[in-house]
């Protein structure tokens, strides 16, 4: 009896792994139905994923200020088309430091004392979608954003 | 009881080979040194992965092959097992690769990731475990997503959840899917001692 | 108070900006004891200097333009009711009040070459009209700096220098009179000056009754026009500063009389108490709210 049976399932192993049952027919066609819903999905889902990266992270900031934030607190604002020396800007944190360098119209991480160096690797600031960040030091480098796109607030008590 | 058994069945006296839906019935010590090797083999994984320079800039998108052996561990051992093995790796892992700032996104990733294998295991059956490793692998990168946005206090972080999600697609379907290959041959061993 | 200057010689520009207002402050603040109004207010007669002649000889100018509602005579009677430091807060009698109006008016302020001569019972405050002065002062530095881009805010009085860098307008919220952490529409500007005057800015509650810190001269007490909050847009920023004080204290029928013969200097934004939002046609298209509000025509 045991040997009859193990030699039905041995024939099971040429089947396909994935949407694929061992005992039951009508079940093989449900999953491969679901497996294949839940691929469109996935793929759907990626290539919009990857079509809303491309877009965002091409385009480019109108403004030119930015901003350098520790820890959530702002360390400097600067506009970058007014800058006309090179100049660089050092923070430290908690793993080690970093450095920003800032010259006309552009800004970077130079060099960073964190373990990845994501912030390094990120190159230049483009746009408002992709801000420099250091996670381990806690330092972002992003354009203003003025908060409800006001600059200022009139009539406030004096 | 005593039978004439065929040659290669010798392997069965010492070894509990997966049922078709992955569980492996065991007593609890030996549910405790299976979780421990899981613990490890994750741990190595983990610790391997972290020393290859990242493939992007972007914080985030990785492989996540140690979440290979936190689902073999949830269809194989359950749910407290796989939550022992999971916690363990995030812990020693971050104290092994000397990243203790990473622990804080790791652990909200990872629990976010963990509370949906939970809740979501019961409607995917290890054929489509890949599935759920896919679910498991995004809300992981969504939670780290929203620890940063926390910690450093800039919402503009969040422009970075399509490319987060995709990656968590594209990593969840390999790491979901070699945990489904390896539990599934594993489960064919039964039938071939018979 | 911040000033955020955009180009190349920003820098200077803010810092000499920056030290001009430190300066006037000295010089115009009724409450700091080195200061000429302070000196002027004692002595009564005296030789001021050039910013001080010129800017009282200018609120003497707004005074008979706003019929009187602007009046920076009005330290004897703000004094009465304690808005000055050191002072508290009370309701004055009758006779206190009268007694201070008395010397209360622009008649009793004299102006001659450089000097100013004040009656025996009259007493200059010109805070209502200084930070406007100052920050008009100041962006006159900023432009003489080469600065075209700036924005200042002098203790709410917002003073915007060209447009944003990239050619923007500014644009600058309108604080609500009833929760001043919210707006209640944002005007889009550029080189104008911004000026707000309400009610909720400084008062004190006296038997179950607010009183506010806009005293109507005419009365002696704070000015009770039916309106929260004025804010009033202009090229100059003393007009400005003046108008927000003087239109709060008018009300808001005299103040559409005003308007219609100087719409040309300014515009405004009414706030009434009951809450209704009344524009200026020439801010029309520059006022962006979610509230619906009134359009004065000229």
């Amino acid at each position: 009896m045991k040997k009859s049976s193990t030699s039905t399932r041995n024939s099971d192993k040429q089947n396909d792994i994935i949407g694929s049952d061992l005992y039951d027919c009508s079940q093989t066609v449900s999953y491969k139905v679901k497996n294949r819903i839940w691929i469109i999905v996935f793929s759907v889902l990626a290539v919009l994923c990857l079509g809303a990266w491309l877009f965002i992270s091409n385009i480019s900031s109108p403004s030119k200020i930015v901003e350098i934030y520790q820890n959530g607190s702002l360390v400097e604002k600067i506009d970058l088309n007014s800058v006309t020396n090179e100049r660089e800007i050092t923070l430290s944190g908690e793993h080690g430091t970093n450095i920003i360098l800032i010259s006309n119209g552009h800004i970077k991480m130079k060099s960073a004392d964190c373990p990845d160096k994501l912030c390094v690797k990120h190159g230049e600031l483009k746009n408002s979608y992709s801000p420099i960040v250091c996670l381990p030091n806690k330092v972002v480098i992003k354009f203003e954003n003025s908060s409800d796109g006001v600059d200022a607030k009139a009539g406030a008590v004096r | 009881m005593k039978t004439n058994k065929p040659a290669n069945s010798t392997l069965k006296q010492n070894f509990t080979a997966p049922k078709p839906n992955g569980q492996i019935d065991i007593p609890r010590t030996k549910k405790l040194i299976l979780t421990a090797m899981l613990t490890a083999f994750a741990l190595v994984a983990f610790v391997i992965e972290a020393s290859i320079p990242p493939l992007t800039p972007i914080y985030g998108i990785k492989l996540g092959l140690a979440n290979v052996f936190t689902l073999f561990a949830l269809y194989s051992l359950g749910t407290h097992c796989a939550a022992a093995v999971m916690s363990l790796r995030i812990v020693l892992g971050s104290i092994f690769t000397g990243q203790l700032v990473s622990f804080i996104y790791s652990v909200s990733g990872s629990l976010l990731s963990f509370l949906l294998m939970i809740l979501l295991k019961r409607f995917f059956q290890l054929k489509q475990l890949w599935v759920l490793s896919i679910l498991s692998a995004v809300t992981h990168n969504i939670g780290q997503l929203a620890a940063a946005i926390f910690m450093t206090q800039t919402p503009a972080i969040a422009y970075y959840l399509p490319v987060l999600i995709l990656s968590g697609i594209i990593a969840g379907a390999f790491t979901g899917l070699c945990a489904q290959l390896v539990l599934i041959r594993l489960s064919k061993i039964n039938n071939n001692l018979d | 108070m911040t000033i955020n200057a955009y180009g190349s010689k920003s820098e200077n520009a803010v810092k000499a900006a920056q030290n001009e207002i430190n300066e006037l402050d000295k010089l115009l603040s009724v409450q700091n004891k080195d200061s000429e109004i302070y000196k002027l207010n004692y002595k009564k007669s005296m030789t001021v200097s050039k910013d001080t002649h010129s800017l009282i000889t200018r609120s003497k100018e707004l005074y008979t333009l706003t019929d009187g509602a602007f009046d920076i005579s009005c330290e004897p009677v703000s004094r009465e009711w304690g808005f000055y430091s050191g002072l508290e807060n009370k309701v004055p009698s009758k006779e206190a009040i009268e007694n201070a109006l008395e010397g209360v008016g622009a008649d009793h302020i004299k102006t001659e070459d450089n000097t100013v001569t004040l009656d025996e019972n009259t007493s200059l405050d010109l805070g209502a009209v200084a930070k406007g002065y100052a920050s008009q002062k100041a962006t006159e530095i900023l432009k003489e700096n080469g600065v075209t881009s700036a924005l200042m805010s002098l203790g709410g009085n917002v003073r915007a220098v060209g447009t944003k860098p990239d050619g923007e307008l500014w644009s600058v919220a309108v604080a609500d009179p009833n929760d001043t952490s919210k707006s209640i529409g944002t005007l889009k500007i550029s080189d104008k000056a911004v000026v707000t005057s309400g009610s909720y800015q400084r008062y004190f509650e006296e038997n179950g009754q607010i009183y506010h810190h806009i005293i109507d001269t005419k009365t002696g007490y704070p000015a009770n026009s039916g309106l929260k909050s004025v804010t009033v847009v202009s090229d100059d920023d003393t007009l400005a500063d003046a108008l927000s004080t003087a239109l709060f204290v008018k009300g808001l029928e005299k103040s559409k009389e005003l308007y219609s013969k100087n719409s040309l200097l300014f515009g405004a934004v009414f706030i009434t108490d009951d809450n209704k939002i009344y524009v200026t046609d020439n801010l029309n298209d520059s006022f962006i709210s979610t509230q619906s509000y009134e359009v004065i025509d000229k």
